[in-house]
C-alpha cells in the first residue's frame, strides 16, 4: 500500500465523492454526503455500543442519535475507544464516520485504527486510517485486496482514535455508521438475482 | 291535443281511431313492459356475471374469473371496477406485465378511484418502475391524503429504493388512516422483515391475518421469516396455508418448494418445483431453485439442462451464470467453469456475489473442497 503525495490528495479531494470513496490508504478528508452503495445497509442497530470514557452528557448515545449537531467527547487518556459488539458473526464491509473540523478543531481525529475479533481480549488490528483535517463523512472500507476479503466476518468492532489534529487531547466524533452486505432477498439461495425477470418473481409482496 | 282534434272532425273515424289508439297504448305498454323487464333481465344479469366473477376472484380461481369477466360486453368491461379486478386477478397469477396493463387503463379511465391502487403499487414495484409508481403515488396523495391506499404506494416508492425505515413509516401511517386493511399490515411485516426485525414483522403479519384470515400475504411473509430463523416445519406450514388460499401462484408453490428442500424432503420438493414450472412457464424462480436442488442431489447434468431452460426466460440472470460455474467445475470442465463465473461477473452481481465468484474463479484449479467454505 503506497501512501500518495499531499498533491495528489488534494487534487482527488476537489472533485467531490472520490476523497471519501477512496480505500483507506492515504489522508482522508471527508465529504458532505453519506453515499452508501445500494446493495449494504447498516447494521448496527441491534449491537452493544461503549466508549472508554465520555464527558457527561456526551456519552455514546450522540454516536447514534443521527444528528450532525451533537457529538461524543472522550475525557481520559488515549487511545478513544469505540466498542461495536455484535449478536452474532457478521459480515462488515464499511465503517463511515462523521468528524467535523472546522468544528471540533483540536478535538478532531487524525488516526483512526480499526480493530476486529471475537470479544475484548482477541482484537486485531484490520486498518489503519489519517485524517486530514476532515469535514464530512469519512468512509473506511474494512476491504482487503484480495476478492476473499471484502468482508470481514466478526463479533466485534474496536475503532480507536489514536491521535487528534494539533495533539489535542480529547476526540469528538459525531455520528458513526457501520455497513455490511444486504441478505438475499430470497432466503437459503447463494447468490443475487440480477435480472428484472427474476427478480419480479422472487418475492411476493 | 291530437285524438281531440280527431274526434271532432269525424265521428266514426273516432271511434276506429279511439280502438286502434286503444290497442296501440294497450301494445305500447305491453312493449315497454316487456322492455322493462328485458332491461332487468340484462341488468340482472350483468350483476350476476360480475358477482360470479367477483366470486372466483376472492376464492383465488383467477383464471376463471378473467374468463368470467371477459364476457362482459365491452363498455361494462372498460369502467374503472371491472379493470381494476381484472389486474387484480392478473397479479394474483405473478402476471405483472398484464396487471399493469390493466391498471394502468384503470387509472386513466377513473382516476379517483383509490380502491385497489395500492395493489397496482405493488405492481410497480415488482417491474422496478420507479418513475411511475412514484407519479402515482404522488398522484394519489392528490386524490385523498387520508386514504390507506395513497400511503402503501408512497411507502412502496420508498421500498423500491431500499429506504426500508422510510417505506416503514408510510405504510403505519397508512395502518393509522384505517387500521382494517389487512394489506397495509402486511407491507409493514414486509419492512420490518427487510429491516431483519423479525420479532415485529411477525407482529403485523399476525394483526394483517386477525383483519382477514384468508390474506395469503401475510401467510407467506410468516413462512419467508421461519425460513430465515430456520424454522423449517414452521414456514412449511405457513407457505402450506398460503398456497392452499391462492393455489394457482406458481411464486408460493416456489417457496413452499423451498421449505420442503430445506426440511430434506427433496422428493417432494422437486416435484413441488416441477407443478410450479408448468404452472407457470415465464417463472425463473422455481427453475433456479430445482437446479439447486439437483446440484445437492449431485444430479449434475440434470441442473444444467434445467439452467438452461432457464437461460431461455431469463439470458442476462448472473446467479445464473455463477451457478453454472460451480456446476462446470463440480463436473472438471474447467474452462466452460471459468468462462460462465466471467459472464456472471460482468452482468453486475452485488459486492457480495462479486467476492464469491471472483474467488471461486481464482481457486477453480484448486481441488473441491476449498470451494464449499464460500458458500453462504
Amino acid at each position: 500500500k503506497s501512501m500518495e503525495s499531499d498533491g495528489e490528495e488534494e487534487a482527488a479531494a476537489a472533485t467531490p465523492g472520490t476523497a471519501g470513496a477512496a480505500p483507506a490508504a492515504g489522508r482522508l478528508k471527508g465529504c458532505p454526503e453519506l453515499s452508501v452503495e445500494g446493495d449494504m445497509r447498516e447494521m448496527a442497530k441491534t449491537a452493544a455500543w461503549s466508549v472508554s470514557s465520555c464527558k457527561p452528557g456526551n456519552g455514546v448515545a450522540s454516536l447514534r442519535d443521527d444528528s450532525l449537531d451533537t457529538y461524543w467527547q472522550s475525557d481520559g487518556a488515549q487511545p478513544h475507544l469505540v466498542n461495536i459488539q455484535f449478536q452474532k458473526k457478521v459480515q462488515l464491509q464499511l465503517v463511515v464516520l462523521y468528524v467535523d473540523f472546522k468544528l471540533d478543531e483540536s478535538y478532531t481525529p487524525s488516526k483512526i485504527s480499526i480493530r476486529a475479533g471475537d470479544g475484548f481480549h482477541n482484537l486485531k488490528e484490520i486498518k489503519t486510517v489519517d485524517l486530514l483535517k476532515p469535514v464530512g463523512w469519512v468512509h473506511i472500507s474494512l476491504s482487503g485486496t484480495d476478492p476473499r476479503e471484502t468482508f470481514i466476518h466478526t463479533f466485534m468492532l474496536q475503532i480507536a482514535v489514536l491521535a487528534n489534529h494539533l495533539n489535542g487531547r480529547d476526540t469528538h466524533v459525531r455520528q458513526i455508521k457501520i455497513y455490511g452486505p444486504r441478505p438475499n432477498p430470497v432466503p437459503h439461495q447463494p447468490f443475487h438475482f440480477t435480472s428484472r425477470e427474476c427478480i419480479m418473481y422472487s418475492t411476493i409482496r | 291535443m291530437w285524438t281531440d282534434n280527431i274526434a271532432a272532425t269525424s265521428s266514426s273515424l273516432s271511434i276506429a281511431e279511439g280502438r286502434y289508439f286503444e290497442q296501440d297504448k294497450a301494445e305500447r305498454t305491453l312493449s315497454q313492459d316487456s322492455k322493462m323487464a328485458t332491461g332487468i333481465k340484462e341488468l340482472l344479469g350483468l350483476l350476476r356475471t360480475l358477482g360470479e366473477g367477483y366470486r372466483l376472484s376472492c376464492l383465488f380461481k383467477c383464471q376463471e374469473a378473467l374468463e368470467i369477466y371477459r364476457k362482459l360486453p365491452e363498455p361494462q368491461f372498460n369502467t374503472g371496477w371491472v379493470l381494476c379486478q381484472v389486474g387484480k386477478a392478473y397479479f394474483e397469477l405473478v402476471d405483472y406485465l398484464e396487471a399493469d396493463h390493466f391498471f394502468e387503463f384503470a387509472h386513466r379511465l377513473s382516476p379517483c378511484t383509490l380502491e385497489g391502487m395500492d395493489i397496482y403499487s405493488t405492481v410497480l414495484y415488482h417491474l422496478n418502475e420507479e418513475m411511475r409508481l412514484s407519479y402515482l403515488a404522488q398522484e394519489l396523495i392528490s386524490v385523498d391524503r387520508l386514504s390507506p391506499q395513497a400511503w402503501c404506494a408512497v411507502g412502496n416508492c420508498f421500498a423500491l429504493r431500499k429506504d426500508h425505515e422510510t417505506a416503514l413509516k408510510n405504510f403505519q401511517r397508512a395502518v393509522q388512516l384505517d387500521s382494517r386493511v389487512a394489506y397495509a399490515h402486511t407491507l409493514c411485516g414486509h419492512e420490518y422483515s427487510a429491516l431483519e426485525d423479525y420479532e415485529n414483522s411477525v407482529k403485523f403479519y399476525r394483526c394483517a391475518l386477525q383483519v382477514d384470515e384468508r390474506h395469503y400475504n401475510a401467510w407467506y411473509g410468516l413462512g419467508v421469516v421461519y425460513l430465515r430463523q430456520e424454522k423449517f416445519e414452521f414456514a412449511e406450514h405457513h407457505f402450506r396455508r398460503a398456497f392452499q388460499i391462492n393455489p394457482r401462484s406458481s411464486v408460493l408453490m416456489c417457496y413452499l418448494g423451498m421449505a420442503l428442500h430445506a426440511l430434506k424432503r427433496d422428493e417432494d420438493a422437486l416435484e413441488m418445483m416441477e407443478k410450479a414450472i408448468f404452472s407457470d412457464k415465464k417463472n425463473p424462480l422455481p427453475k433456479y431453485q430445482k437446479a439447486l436442488i439437483l446440484v445437492g442431489l449431485q444430479k449434475y447434468q440434470e441442473a444444467l439442462d434445467e439452467l438452461e431452460r432457464l437461460r431461455e426466460i431469463a439470458p442476462h440472470e448472473s446467479s445464473m451464470y455463477a451457478l453454472m460455474g460451480k456446476i462446470y467445475k463440480q463436473l472438471n470442465i474447467l474452462d466452460k467453469a471459468v468462462f460462465c463465473f466471467g459472464v456472471a461477473l460482468d452482468l453486475k452481481p452485488p459486492a457480495a456475489d462479486l467476492a464469491i465468484i471472483k474467488s471461486a474463479m481464482e481457486k477453480v484449479h484448486l481441488p473441491d473442497e476449498l470451494m464449499e467454505d464460500d458458500d453462504l
